[in-house]
């Protein structure tokens, strides 16, 4: 710098700058901000390069693993369950076109999602939304000779397909909907001619890819109603109406219909694959229902049954494995045919699927709670049963008392526990032994017909009992509720 | 290897600090900014350690690194407010220098652009030929005299007319 102006200047910077106090820092406290900043960049730096191996290593992963090559053979039991019941499993669907009621030829008044009366709209599973399902209410069953009060709603909990209509059954398969289709979409379309044999199940391969696996049970389908292909079409996911219900990974049902071309039978076929019965529509065992059932011949009647309804022919089989699948189809179809589809163990649940305890039988429950309930100088008239199970009726006694009991069981895996709800006035957990056993009571308010509910949440079942009259003893209930017989296990 | 890192940077540290102290304080204006710049700095420093310690100056290494931390600084959306001139009314009078001299320096400095800014003390503070400030500040040489000769006038004329206005007073 030459020039006496900068030169000057540069000498006022330099004053300038000495004047200026540095704080005075511990050079200790600089290393040990440099140590930490070394330290945060070796592990940024592990954790980038562990990352970028997980990436590499799963794409690797997922482009070695083509389905079509690698998949296990058939296997037809997916994974034991536990005992604890999942939460809320959803329900993701399209529309189903088989009918309306409730599993284990149960509840007819299935399509009453959720306890309505209860003012809680039930979680309907929404198509594709992941919302969960509805339980219905058991004391909604369709029964105007009873008049049960809102005493025995179940809670709005458990993996129901309820979202189907409660009316008429289509006769036809529905128009294409506009809603979404599940999320699972198959990368490659199918290849093998429809008519050949399914001999790479995807049932087994993971991650679960819907419409390949609904894709198989067409093919599965056909190999029994219709060997040649003249008539079921392939599965199109556009028509083909897909519905679910599952929580998380885990499957409780899976079905699809399938178009039926010519042959006079326009509506086509419907498949419900499901973890039990709970998980169907099917009516037959309820007094409300109008559907003619049967056992067909050859079949046991604790697996198999063949029920006739709104035109269509329905089978339903449960396999050893307590899944049950229930194939809907003209009813001109032939019954062997149906019936052997539904017992065909390829139709089981793909991934990871929920396991249902054995169905209680309705007439041993029935009688049961009758002889825990009503003593010999009191009077019971039922008024409604279903399979699911449940039993209404009306009781009285020499002292003018009397009202509606119910009881029913729900299965515990698929979502049934106690829950107080907002009908109820108190709710109380009560102690009734030794033991420490303990079952729920709520009693309902006034405005929602009083009386009481109990309910035992056993490892299989919950089993209720509810009372429009509040003075009826509870302690036949907790006798009934808690009784060893409602909790088989598979 | 850590014990080595750690008595050289730390030697460095204790000679060299309160430069760096005051080459971010000139740069930014600021005693807050430039602290939390020459920690910045230093910080990152001492993970290049052993890079810059067989470079050929380590000052030049750290300098850069501050006119980076500068940078870094000014990008920040929460540090573009500048700073209030009162923030030095608690600073005592630098020593070597009248207060009013002091302030008409700041007050030009001040009105510099930040580019402008870097020039200046890279080059008047430290000494720096055009060259070593363009290598610096990753410029070309024609900028950096182009940005020295616009800042020395601005300087000049700032200065003037404060010392214009003190006589008068």
């Amino acid at each position: 710098v030459t020039d006496p102006a900068d030169r000057h200047l540069e000498e006022r910077l330099h004053a300038l700058a000495r004047g200026i106090r540095a704080p005075i820092v511990p050079a200790e406290d600089d290393v040990r901000r440099g140590r930490r900043r070394l330290l945060r960049l070796r592990v940024a730096m592990a954790g980038a390069t562990t990352g970028t191996l997980a990436v590499v290593l799963g794409l690797t992963a997922l482009t070695a693993g083509d389905p079509t090559a690698t998949e296990p053979p058939l296997t037809t039991q997916p994974p034991s369950p536990t005992s604890t019941p999942p939460a809320s499993p959803s329900v993701d669907t399209e529309r189903d076109t088989t009918g309306r009621q409730q599993p284990g030829g149960g509840d007819a008044n299935t399509g009453a999602v959720g306890s309505a009366d209860h003012g809680e709209p039930g979680d309907i599973g929404s198509v594709d939304g992941g919302t969960a399902p509805a339980r219905p209410d058991a004391t909604a069953v369709r029964d105007p000779g009873a008049g049960a009060p809102n005493h025995g709603g179940w809670p709005t909990k458990g993996p129901q397909a309820s979202e189907e209509p409660t009316g008429a059954v289509p006769t036809q398969p529905a128009a294409p909907t506009p809603t979404e289709t599940p999320g699972d979409t198959p990368s490659e379309t199918p290849t093998e001619e429809p008519t050949d044999p399914p001999t790479v199940p995807p049932t087994e391969s993971s991650p679960v890819r819907l419409h390949k696996v609904l894709r198989y049970y067409n093919d599965v389908l056909a190999e029994h109603v219709d060997p040649e292909r003249e008539h079921l079409q392939p599965y199109d996911r556009t028509t083909g109406h897909p519905r679910r219900t599952r929580d998380g990974d885990t499957f409780y049902a899976l079905g699809a219909s399938y178009r039926w071309t010519g042959g006079g039978s326009p509506p086509g076929l419907t498949l419900q694959v499901a973890s039990g019965w709970d998980q169907v529509t099917w009516e037959c065992g309820a007094s409300s229902s109008d559907w003619v059932c049967h056992v067909p011949d050859g079949a046991a009647e604790t697996t198999t049954e063949m029920a006739v309804h709104d035109g269509l022919r329905a089978v339903a089989a449960e396999h050893p494995d307590g899944q049950v699948v229930v194939v809907t189809a003209p009813v001109d179809s032939d019954e062997g045919d149906l019936v052997a589809a539904a017992a065909d163990e390829r139709l089981t649940l793909p991934g990871e699927a929920a396991v249902s305890p054995p169905l209680l039988d309705l007439a041993t429950f029935a009688a049961g709670g009758q002889a825990a309930l009503v003593r010999d100088d009191e009077t019971f008239a039922e008024s409604a049963h279903d399979r699911s199970p449940q039993v209404v009726g009306s009781w009285a006694d020499d002292d003018s008392g009397g009202g509606t009991i119910v009881w029913s069981a729900r299965p515990r895996y698929s979502g049934a526990t106690w829950t107080c709800q907002t009908t109820y006035r108190t709710c109380t957990d009560v102690v009734i032994d030794d033991a420490g056993t303990t079952v729920h009571l709520g009693q309902l308010k006034r405005r929602a017909g009083g009386g009481w509910v109990v309910q035992y949440d056993g490892p299989s079942y919950a089993v209720r009992v509810s009372s429009s009259d509040r003075t009826f003893p509870k302690k036949r209930a907790y006798a009934l509720v808690t009784m060893a017989d409602w909790q088989p296990t598979r | 290897l850590g014990g080595t890192r750690d008595d050289g940077f730390t030697a460095y540290v204790a000679g060299r600090r309160g430069h760096l102290y005051r080459t971010a304080y000139l740069l930014c204006g600021d005693p807050h900014r430039a602290e939390d710049i020459v920690q910045t700095a230093l910080a990152k420093l001492y993970v290049a350690w052993p890079r810059a310690s067989r470079a050929d100056s380590v000052d030049a290494y750290a300098r850069r690194v501050i006119i980076n931390s500068h940078l870094d600084e000014r990008r920040r959306p929460w540090r573009r407010e500048s700073p209030t001139e009162e923030e030095r009314l608690d600073r005592p009078a630098p020593t070597g220098v009248t207060p009013e001299d002091s302030d008409a320096l700041w007050s030009a400095l001040r009105r510099l652009g930040p580019k402008q800014r870097r020039v200046v003390v890279l080059r008047h503070y430290w000494g720096l030929s055009v060259e070593e400030t363009a290598a610096d500040l990753g410029v070309s040489p024609g900028t950096v005299k182009s940005q020295t000769s616009a800042a020395l006038a601005k300087l000049r004329s700032v200065l003037l007319a404060d010392t214009t206005r003190g006589g008068r007073s």
